[in-house]
């Protein structure tokens, strides 16, 4: 997986592409810093995601627990074919905003 | 024909003197003729042109002892648990399937997502030796991803093999994936802490395969598609 990250006042912006697999596990630390520190929205571009294992799951879980308990709201854009249907099999509908 | 002329070895960028050392090995317990293709998993990019047909055997010289102890399939790829971390090994292993299993088309999705999980598992907590209960929360996340990048650098865990392997059985496909791990024991497994602990593979596994069954002391699951 590769992303980028942008800080706009309170928003953050992430934009993620590429494969979200158990081979991106020892990022997912310095990722969810990223996502989780000194803003009240985050916003995840997925338009770039092509897969997503049950590891990659598991960090947008980690990011809900973050988000929980600093009061962020977290958005995730974007996901397309096999990615979307992957989240909605998680129901992760009920734990995030979709746009 | 000499037993070693029997094996046709495709070399993508391995030593001579190592590909025909692996061509000895595996002639010696080999009767039948065999294409087996060699291949650097810190160079290559191409997984699914590696295993283009008419290979039968895929052979990674990054592993610890890379002809040791094959399985007889129809497909085999056996590759380092740091090549494995680096490619897209179940999208080449599927793709690889279909023109040898092509009434099976309807199953490559299924088997591609079954294989990915099943590789994660045998990396993560099989080869690497991690505790998928350590991701429960972010401060322990955090030494798992620590422990994970260690491991991956230390090539006593790096170069353990992970195989790969499909045969046909009762007119379905049994694709089976062996680590050199500590093992598992189904039965013995607690519920994950908490959902991001892990536990989804073998759900996602389960959605995607006829059948489950474990062997060699948990290192080997095999999952049978029909």
């Amino acid at each position: 997986m590769q992303y980028t990250t942008r800080r706009e006042g309170g928003k953050i912006e992430m934009v993620l592409s590429g494969r979200l697999t158990f081979a991106d596990a020892h990022q997912f630390p310095q990722f969810i810093d990223q996502a989780a520190t000194g803003g009240t929205v985050c916003d995840l571009d997925l338009s770039g995601l092509t897969f997503v294992d049950s590891t990659g799951l598991s960090l947008f879980i980690h990011i809900y627990d973050a988000a929980l308990a600093s009061g962020q709201k977290v958005t995730l854009r974007n996901a397309k074919g096999a990615v979307a249907e992957t989240l909605r099999r998680a129901s992760f509908d009920t734990l995030f905003e979709f746009k | 024909m000499t037993p070693a002329a029997r094996i046709a070895i495709t070399n993508r960028g391995v030593d001579p003197s190592a590909a025909d050392r692996i061509r000895a090995q595996i002639a010696l317990r080999t009767p039948e003729r065999l294409n087996v293709t060699v291949f650097d998993g810190r160079d290559e990019s191409d997984l699914a042109a590696a295993l283009a047909l008419p290979v039968a055997v895929c052979i990674d010289i990054q592993c610890t002892d890379p002809a040791a102890d094959l399985p007889r399939a129809s497909l085999l790829l056996r590759l380092s648990t740091a090549t494995a971390t680096r490619l897209d090994v179940a999208d080449a292993f599927a793709t690889a399937l279909e023109p040898r299993f092509p009434h099976l088309a309807d199953q490559l999705n299924g088997i591609r997502y079954a294989v990915q999980e099943a590789v994660g598992n045998a990396v993560i907590h099989g080869n690497l030796g991690l505790d998928g209960a350590l991701r429960a929360s972010l401060e322990e996340l955090r030494q798992f991803a620590a422990a994970m990048e260690q491991r991956l650098g230390d090539p006593a865990h790096a170069g353990l093999p992970i195989t790969i392997a499909a045969r046909p059985c009762r007119g379905g496909i049994a694709v089976s994936v062996e680590d050199r791990g500590p093992g598992f024991h189904p039965p013995s497994i607690r519920p994950p802490p908490s959902a991001a602990a892990g536990g989804l593979g073998l759900a996602i596994i389960g959605q995607c395969c006829r059948r489950i069954r474990f062997s060699r002391g948990g290192r080997r699951i095999t999952m049978l598609f029909m």
